[in-house]
């Protein structure tokens, strides 16, 4: 019996069914097996941080010596750009000013106000080729969960956290293709879809958009931005636009090809937003 | 046998942290190699397919704990294919290099696509696709890696195994 228990098959297998057992519950339920993650991430992360920093200031210092033509060139385009955009900024804050009077006085209701926004720093990236998912610096110490948002500012939507562990979370971004976001093609007579990612366009940065209403005229060019069902994204974040539209064998079959606003390759910076409400946001019943 | 257990830990947690980091920057064709896996299959071609399955399941589960998907699935890929490399190359002369890039390759294809099926169960499939666009050049790029990986590692062995035949000479 202790012969075949030491046996080297035998040691093979037991270890495959225990594996199996450890994938079966980990796909289940998430947040049992969050502590797991945790020996790793958590004195993985300063090590991350620095490394990314590092790499950061390497790559910098490296290109100070050969963009010093161009940045020469650029800074005279750039004096006149600021000229310019001082000017426009002017009129922009009276503009902004008297937006603001009407909104106050329509009582319109700000759509990010239950919202609280943290900041955060990508500090690693998946470690594989299948997947798009990258790692930030804050975690449920910060008071990140599942499912959180994730954005650049207000006007690109980056994707949102698919595991949070004490110090560092996991983002899946938007072109992956296990990220699903409802959408809506914000033009007169847009309707609602899905952004999905696709395992051929993500290479490129792009996603697709599925399950375009019949009656919706989708061209290129048109801007699809999140339209707050589902319950994870707020509503009216820009997602990108569309550039392409694809047509399989029957109308029924065709979908877009979007180019998000957002270079996923160029991200350092994201915004993770955190209902401090408590209300779910619109639309969620409709889960 | 300690020091041999503490060499894999470092140099596991060590690979992870630049597999996760500055590799991003070194991507050719879309494509950034595994070193993981790299240092699974020269683990096993070198030292037999037991000490490639032990070293290919605990890489394999810091794989796992670093991706954040689900536990097990890089630790069962990382088990079997330090087996399979292993065992195939078994009664192959190991310190030949043609020998070394075949597994290494072959091996990396192999894994890949198992990964890519294993995570696409219940949507569609492109296995071909898949292959071409990402497995394939990937082997390459491991194969490439291969090189200088197993020209450390062979160093390191033979230095430990020195220290082995030294321990029982005295």
């Amino acid at each position: 019996m202790l012969r075949i228990i030491r046996s080297k098959p035998f040691i093979i297998i037991a270890v495959t069914v225990l594996l199996l057992v450890l994938l079966g519950i980990s796909g289940m339920n998430n947040s049992r097996l969050t502590w797991l993650n945790n020996i790793v991430s958590v004195p993985m992360k300063p090590l991350q941080s620095a490394v990314t920093s590092i790499g950061q200031s390497l790559k910098s210092g490296l290109s100070y010596f050969g963009d010093m033509d161009e940045v020469k060139t650029e800074n005279e385009v750039l004096k006149t750009r600021v000229a310019e955009l001082e000017k426009a900024n002017r009129e922009l804050v009276l503009l902004e000013e008297k937006n603001n009077e009407l909104r106050e006085a329509l009582n319109l209701k700000d759509e990010f106000g239950d919202y609280s926004i943290i900041g955060a720093n990508i500090i690693a990236v998946e470690p594989g080729n299948w997947f798009n998912v990258f790692t930030i610096d804050i975690g449920t110490r910060e008071g990140i969960e599942v499912d959180y948002p994730v954005v650049t500012g207000m006007k690109g939507l980056v994707g949102k956290i698919l595991t949070a562990d004490y110090t560092s979370s996991k983002v899946l971004t938007i072109i992956d293709e296990d990220s699903a976001a409802a959408a809506f093609i914000s033009k007169s007579g847009g309707g609602h879809a899905v952004v999905r990612g696709d395992i051929n366009l993500k290479e490129l940065g792009f996603c697709r958009l599925d399950f375009i209403p019949l009656d919706v005229d989708v061209e290129v060019g048109d801007n699809i931005e999140t339209s707050g069902l589902g319950g994870i994204f707020p509503k009216g974040i820009t997602i990108g636009k569309v550039i392409e539209v694809r047509k399989s064998s029957s109308e029924l079959n065709r979908y877009a090809v979007i180019e998000p606003t957002l270079d996923f390759k160029q991200l350092e910076e994201v915004y993770v937003l955190k209902n401090i409400s408590g209300n779910e946001p619109a639309g969620s019943v409709l889960k | 046998m300690k020091i041999r257990v503490i060499i894999y830990t470092v140099s596991i947690f060590i690979i992870l942290l630049f597999q996760t980091t500055w590799l991003e920057h070194i991507r050719i064709m879309g494509v950034k190699p595994n070193l993981i896996l790299v240092l699974v299959i020269l683990s096993a071609l070198i030292n037999g397919y037991t000490e490639g399955a032990v070293v290919g399941a605990f890489s394999g589960l810091a794989l796992d704990l670093v991706s954040g998907r689900t536990i097990g699935l890089y630790a069962l890929l990382g088990l079997y294919a330090g087996l399979l490399a292993g065992y195939a190359s078994r009664k192959l002369y190991k310190e030949n290099y043609l020998v070394m890039l075949f597994f290494v390759f072959f091996t990396s294809v192999l894994y890949e696509s198992a990964v890519y099926l294993l995570t696409s169960i219940g949507s569609e499939i492109h296995l071909l696709q898949a292959i071409a666009l990402k497995a394939f050049p990937e082997a390459v790029y491991n194969s490439a890696v291969a090189l200088i990986f197993y020209f450390i590692m062979i160093r390191i062995n033979r230095r430990l195994q020195g220290e082995i035949k030294l321990a029982r000479k005295y």
